[in-house]
């Protein structure tokens, strides 16, 4: 077993280094991973206090006091800001994490054993592909009101679980059929040791890249839905922020710092996590130059 | 000829599934949460002091989905009443039918989104080809930079800000509604200008994104076409260089962009329907936020079901559209 | 004039992260009118290279150092974008390698070929260049049928006569053909390398025929030209070059070949070809050749003449 693990490492580092020589990447992963410490060590410094309603003079502009001034119900924006970021990229995280982990298990086992099986989960990710996520959530938070964040975050991976299923099987029916997988077998590799030293090195790649995407998508999700009022209301993210703001028609009560910082700060992440994905396809696939 | 048909019987198939499984999820989902739906809302309404015809409301029901009867027969007859087109009542707006608050909103949708879908498509792949074709000029790549930074950029998001520079600051266009409220609705021309005007902004909104996405898209593809085999052979024909961009290049990467804009319709809708609630837009989007404001199960659920129809018949059609694109799909099938 | 296709000096270079590979080094080679000259070589001593430069159709990370092409006269890359584009095809044609990529996959065959034809010469009638290219491709021995169809629908094979019907379409005077027969089996093969000796003799056209296949060279061509590491070792008439071959590399080559009912051991050429980003000093061959001298490892030999049509570049023939 130990020598599975070393072969993983040794192949794991030399990718890295890739990665990292990849300029788009690069700029991308240093901008997004600046805005994320930032936000954790500011809401290590900023007081709890501040986002309690009530807690200061409402509507403020921006001043010493408060860099980002304070919301109608009485709330620094500032305050708010650090967490709402933190929270929207946990929700990311944690659906990213399960959709893909789940999604490239099903593509796995789908491409590898063929047959019947193939065939029906295939269906099944055609299926879920094909249906607007958006809707079926938008339903379910309807009826379930989803109160907290990780609530949120498991609605979301049961859909973010099909695009790195139809993604890994395309990758693990093209790989099958390879040469190098018919010289494993003919020297007497078993099944799980074909798996992990053959197949993985070429999957890995892309399991990286949908998580980045299913990362990206899942922050997007969350955003429209809290805007729409169906967010994870006992905390706070960007997306609910955007909410609040709207609802007390913050753009024309002139209370611009309330709505501008969410919206920066949005587009931002977006920005970076689009930047981090096309430096990850173009290492990926050299040959597609995106830019 | 048969693999065409193969093709075209494959996507029906697809279809169909699609919206059948997603019925059956729209069934199922509610009624995983405890209680009766109908019970909550019949508590609901006595509450709210809304008891007249609610005895009515809720024997009618029972007639139409056989609430009394088990599970099984429920989804039976729940699949059969689709099948007719009978979506239920309005809840809130009883005794309107579910099927008559869709039909109000529906155009005002199917508008928005053809215009703004189909002008941001060809736009977006005809400047995308060029930028493409040219792919080294400082044009291009400035282009292509600005269009980045846009397409990350979620419709809703910038129509937030458009309504601040436009609405608010400008005051230039209104920032709600489908049209002003004094107005008449008709054919008439004041009201399709008033109409118009009241579009404009969430018009732009998601035609600016859209745009630049298929501007991205075609500028990669045709730059890499243009390296491949047949297109070298071309230039070594001695033909026009607008012949080759146009027969050669564009002809080849069309395909790729068509199956993008099929792809890409769930997206789209999604965007297009948090981009109609922050305008306050009379469409499908702005209803489906007022079905789940008011908790009007049956108008909620009307709703979402009709929009995957919607999604999944856009998204047919474009496919059923490719063997007329591509040759190889005539004769070979998917 | 006797020499159709005049080639001086050419130099075309690869931009690489290690600086310039030096593809095609100063070729000097001329294509005499209605003759078919073959180019031979290992794979990647820079015939391609050469080939497509002569077209200018060198693409980025190439680029074309100097040297000249002269084809009636005309230097092919000063020539202003216009003219080379009328040259192109009309004068000189061109069936690149692994032609199964060569065609259009959403063209059906005959409008490929009419887009060349009326490239050329204006509006045609549909009809009447339909029929043309109908009798073009039984020309190549493909069926009539072939004009209404897409390239997807045509085997490997078939698809190579499409290009080389192609190359026919507009008559003209001289024909590059790159590898024409790699990817085919030996009877296509056969079959193609004897429609293009038709075409040369039935219609004068020059054919410039580059490939590795020593075989075929032996087959068909009048004269051949030797090409190793980016540099022309030997020219000469191809029987003379056969019995008597004089640089070593020819020689190698030469008797590299199996031969029928001879229990000789196959004899490669041992080593490998230089890296074209720091090539060897002096001879690029004198690595692997077994007459090295002291003189090959500093002074690179010019392409001198040896005899009435005998060209070489090798120390062993300079006095």
């Amino acid at each position: 077993m130990s020598f599975i693990t070393i072969k993983k490492l040794k192949f794991i580092e030399p990718s890295i280094k890739k990665a990292f020589k990849n300029r788009i990447f690069l700029t991308g992963f240093s901008l997004y991973m600046i805005l994320v410490i930032a936000c954790i060590i500011g809401s290590m410094i900023t007081p709890r206090s501040l986002t309690i309603v009530g807690a200061v003079e409402p509507m403020l502009p921006p001043s010493n006091k408060h860099p980002l001034g304070t919301d109608i119900l009485g709330r620094d924006i500032l305050a708010q800001l650090y967490i709402s970021t933190i929270n929207s990229s946990k929700i990311g995280l944690i659906a990213a994490l399960i959709g893909t982990f789940v999604g490239s298990f099903i593509g796995f086992v789908s491409g590898y054993y063929g047959k019947s099986l193939d065939f029906s989960l295939r269906i099944l990710i055609d299926v879920f592909l094909s249906v607007p996520s958006l809707l079926f959530l938008v339903l379910i938070s309807a009826l379930v009101r989803v109160v907290t964040i990780e609530m949120m975050a498991l609605l979301i991976a049961a859909f973010s679980w099909p695009w790195p299923a139809r993604q890994v099987r395309a990758q693990v029916l093209s790989l099958k059929e390879r040469e190098f997988v018919y010289l494993a077998k003919l020297s007497g590799e078993g099944g799980p040791e074909i798996i992990i030293r053959e197949l993985m090195p070429h999957l890995i790649p892309w399991m990286i890249a949908n998580f980045v995407n299913a990362y990206l998508v899942a922050i997007l999700t969350e955003a429209g839905l809290s805007i729409l009022g169906l967010g994870p209301q006992m905390d706070i993210t960007l997306g609910i922020m955007l909410w609040w703001a709207l609802s007390h028609a913050a753009i024309f009560r002139g209370l611009w710092w309330w709505w501008t910082p969410p919206i920066i700060l949005l587009i931002y992440s977006f920005f970076t996590l689009y930047l981090i994905q096309i430096g990850l396809t173009e290492i990926i696939n050299p040959r597609a130059k995106v830019m | 000829m048969g693999s065409t048909l193969r093709y075209i019987v494959g996507r029906l198939a697809l279809y169909v599934l699609t919206i059948y499984v997603s019925a059956t999820l729209i069934f199922i989902i509610p009624r995983l949460v405890p209680g009766d739906p109908l019970t909550i809302y019949y508590d609901q309404l006595r509450e709210a002091g809304a008891i007249r015809g609610t005895a009515e409301m809720i024997d009618e029901y029972r007639k139409m989905f056989g609430l009394d009867k088990d599970i099984l027969t429920q989804y039976f007859s729940f699949l059969y009443q689709l099948i007719r087109g009978e979506l239920g009542y309005s809840i809130t707006q009883f005794p309107t039918k579910v099927s008559d608050l869709i039909m109000r909103a529906l155009p005002w949708s199917i508008g928005l989104l053809s215009v703004t879908t189909i002008i941001s498509w060809l736009l977006g792949t005809l400047i995308g080809a060029i930028a493409g074709w040219f792919r080294e000029s400082k044009a291009s790549q400035i282009l292509a930079t600005s269009a980045l930074f846009l397409s990350t950029i979620p419709y809703y998001i910038l129509a937030i800000i458009l309504i601040f520079v436009f609405a608010y600051t400008l005051r230039l266009f209104p920032a709600s509604g489908g049209h002003s409220p004094g107005i008449t609705p008709g054919l008439s021309f004041t009201f399709i200008q008033n109409v118009l005007w009241h579009s404009f902004l969430p018009a732009l909104s998601i035609l600016l994104s859209s745009l630049t996405w298929w501007l991205l898209s075609m500028r990669a593809m045709i730059s890499t076409i243009k390296g491949e085999d047949f297109v070298i052979m071309a230039e070594a024909k001695g033909l026009q260089r607008s012949k080759i961009m146009w027969s050669y290049a564009i002809r080849n990467a069309i395909l790729p962009q068509a199956t993008g804009l099929a792809l890409s319709m769930s997206r789209i809708f999604a965007g297009a329907l948090i981009t109609e609630v922050i305008f306050g837009y009379p469409g499908l989007g702005t209803l489906i936020v007022t079905a789940i404001r008011s908790v009007d199960y049956f108008l909620i659920q009307g709703t979402v079901l009709l929009s995957i129809v919607a999604v999944a018949t856009a998204n047919l059609f474009i496919e059923l559209l490719y063997p007329l694109i591509d040759p190889r799909i005539r004769y070979r099938g998917s | 004039m006797d020499t159709l296709l005049d080639i001086k000096d050419l130099q075309v270079f690869y931009k690489t992260e290690l600086g310039p590979l030096r593809a095609v080094d100063g070729v000097n080679l001329n294509v005499k009118r209605k003759e078919i000259l073959g180019l031979a070589g290992e794979s990647a001593c820079g015939k391609t290279t050469l080939v497509q430069a002569v077209l200018k159709l060198i693409k980025p990370p190439g680029y074309i150092v100097g040297g000249e092409v002269l084809f009636n006269g005309i230097n092919l890359l000063k020539a202003s974008e216009n003219k080379l584009r009328q040259i192109r095809w009309k004068e000189i044609s061109y069936i690149p390698q692994s032609s199964m990529n060569a065609l259009n996959p959403v063209m059906k065959i005959a409008n490929q070929i009419i887009d060349v034809i009326e490239a050329h010469e204006g509006k045609v009638r549909k009809r009447e260049a339909l029929h043309y290219i109908e009798e073009l491709l039984v020309k190549v021995g493909l069926s009539r049928e072939v004009a209404k169809m897409y390239p997807h629908e045509l085997s490997g094979g078939m698809r190579q006569r499409v290009v080389i019907a192609m190359a026919l379409a507009l008559n003209p005077k001289l024909i590059i053909a790159d590898e024409p027969t790699t990817a085919l089996d030996v009877v296509t093969q056969r079959g193609i390398i004897q429609m293009l000796k038709d075409i040369n003799k039935d219609f004068g056209t020059t054919l410039l025929l580059v490939t590795h296949d020593m075989a075929i060279h032996a087959e068909i061509t009048d004269r051949i030209a030797i090409m190793y590491a980016g540099k022309i070792l030997e020219i000469g008439l191809t029987n003379k070059v056969f019995s008597e071959p004089l640089h070593p590399y020819t020689r190698l080559l030469i008797s590299s070949i199996p031969r029928l009912g001879s229990k000789q051991r196959l004899v490669g050429i041992s080593g490998f070809p230089p890296d074209l980003r720091d090539p060897p000093p002096g001879c690029r061959f004198h690595p692997r050749c077994p007459f090295v001298m002291d003189i090959c490892r500093k002074i690179e030999p010019s392409l001198l003449k040896f005899d009435l049509e005998r060209f070489v570049a090798c120390h062993l023939y300079s006095r």
